[in-house]
């Protein structure tokens, strides 16, 4: 049992390592921010346009630059004058790692760094690919580095710089969701829940046909104000090969590999498949049970168990307002299980239309 | 138990409060929980820093019950919210709490007071980066005798 109350004196070991882990992150910053410039001239400039703001993605040097701008292919601008952010991206390669200032307490169990709330900066480091992410708010910003820019892990390369938009776009009007969002003529819906529930059998079983619309199959961005709109930030997919005949698609001949998955883009496989953006009329929980009824009205309590867990759980310093962001869009919009029984996504999918439709006819 | 003061424990956990129910999340667990109507109750009140006293009688007007049983039921929830870490003793003064009342008083249903927990999305959580590394921080790896110490 924790015990609030007066702190006790600390050790002199102990008082170090808190001195360690509050005061220089801003100076650590500024001091990456320089050795990147001095990579030019082999920096790729990348400029993307996601949810209404302007990103400059500076990639020091090329092959990075290839393996991480596949996913936003469909961001892509022309040149702007100012970016509302910019990314400076690299790889230890090119530029080894000064000493992190942050001691073993300041790792947090998402990949958060606790760093001192006046620094106006927030920080995540994944461990294994050793993915340092920072984003200055004041400055505008950002550093993305790793270790190894030829064995970036296929989820990065499927969907880069998400904690960094995570960070970001939670300042400006959007949430960063695990979901997939599919939809027809402009109106979507989020399909929510973990992993195995059916949410990426269902959303790759939109491609190739064209009727359907698909704005991601892991992560997107949802507007936190009503209306609430998706974009597709990350609008790739994990195929099997078995899966990928089934939808006729090719598979090319570089793409990643995710165990025996390939990750394919949309913007390459499907690109008339790319909304812009889909206006949500619901939320969606596939189920693999079989039940009498297709679609079964969830309260939205049981709404924000699904949507929000699984994103809060994933997105390093996600608290307390994401939360109620989260269940503001799961009070606002309707949510249904559906029964999607194993094998048939299909028939699923051609409910789902019609709920697309009508949803009021799905509603009690 | 008569005395005691807690507060929610902050900022590992966060909690929606709907009309009925509250959805708490521990974000170092990787567990989450719910609620029912009584314990929605007591929440308001961890949540308005109020004693004991304040949250008992908050029940007994919301539930038609004996303040014994409230009590009873109000200390043991009590008991799994400290176990489970989501609240957390404290020495602050208790706020004044007064809340008003929306509706009339119900009868206090079976097995009030439950606290569901679910581990379902544990791991979902990232695997504790610490054993990895010494007290230096990354990237100083912790020497492999220690890791072996910690398996």
């Amino acid at each position: 049992m924790k015990q609030d109350g007066p702190t006790p004196d600390r050790n002199p070991t102990q008082k170090r390592m808190t001195d360690r882990v509050h005061l220089p992150e801003k100076r650590f910053f500024r001091e990456l921010e320089k050795r990147w410039k001095r990579l030019t001239p082999d920096i790729c400039d990348v400029w993307l346009f996601v949810c209404g703001r302007v990103i400059r993605i500076r990639f020091g040097g090329s092959v990075f630059f290839t393996l991480l701008s596949t996913a936003f292919a469909h961001l892509i601008i022309k040149p702007e004058k100012q970016a509302d952010l910019t990314i400076l991206a690299c790889s230890g390669n090119k530029l080894p790692l000064p000493e992190l200032p942050f001691s073993t307490s300041a790792f947090g169990q998402r990949c958060e760094l606790t760093t001192d709330p006046e620094s106006g900066i927030e920080a995540s480091f994944m461990m294994g690919p050793d993915i340092l992410s920072m984003l200055d708010h004041e400055q505008k910003t950002a550093i993305y580095w790793i270790r190894d820019a030829g064995t970036v892990p296929a989820f990065e390369q499927a969907a880069p710089f998400r904690h960094l938009f995570h960070w970001y776009l939670r300042r400006h009007g959007w949430i960063l969701v695990h979901a997939a969002a599919i939809g027809q003529q402009n109106r979507g819906i989020l399909l929510c829940g973990k992993g195995g529930s059916g949410k990426s059998t269902l959303a790759t079983a939109t491609w190739n046909r064209k009727e359907w619309q698909f704005a991601g199959d892991d992560y997107c961005a949802v507007s936190l104000k009503p209306p609430h709109i998706v974009a597709p930030v990350y609008p790739s997919a994990k195929l099997t090969i078995e899966s990928s005949r089934m939808l006729n698609l090719d598979i090319p001949e570089h793409s990643p590999t995710d165990g025996e998955k390939s990750i394919l883009f949309a913007p390459d496989s499907i690109p008339n498949q790319l909304p812009n953006t889909l206006k949500l009329v619901g939320l969606v929980i596939p189920s693999r049970r079989h039940s009498p009824a297709f679609a079964t009205q969830l309260t939205p309590v049981e709404a924000t168990r699904h949507l929000a867990i699984s994103t809060l759980y994933q997105m390093p310093h996600a608290g307390e307002k994401d939360l109620q962001d989260l269940t503001r869009i799961a009070r606002t919009l309707p949510a249904w299980r559906i029964s999607v029984p194993q094998g048939r996504p299909q028939d699923a999918l051609k409910r789902l239309g019609h709920l697309l439709e009508k949803p009021e006819n799905y509603c009690t | 138990m008569s005395e005691y003061k807690y507060r929610i424990n902050r900022p590992a956990v966060s909690a929606e409060s709907f009309d009925n129910e509250v959805i708490i999340i521990h974000f170092e667990s990787g567990n989450y929980y719910s609620l029912d109507a009584f314990g929605t109750c007591v929440w308001e009140g961890l949540e308005a820093k109020a004693n004991r006293e304040s949250i008992l009688r908050h029940i007994t007007k919301q539930f038609r019950t004996k303040k014994e049983k409230a009590g009873r039921i109000l200390d043991k929830l009590i008991g799994q919210l400290l176990a489970e870490d989501l609240i957390i003793e404290t020495r602050d003064t208790p706020d004044p709490w007064e809340p008003t009342l929306i509706s009339e008083p119900i009868e206090l249903p079976e097995n009030a007071g439950t606290l569901l927990k679910f581990d379902d999305m544990k791991d979902l959580l990232l695997l504790d980066p610490i054993h990895d590394v010494d007290e230096a921080g990354w990237p100083h790896t912790r020497p492999e005798s220690d890791t072996k110490a910690n398996d």
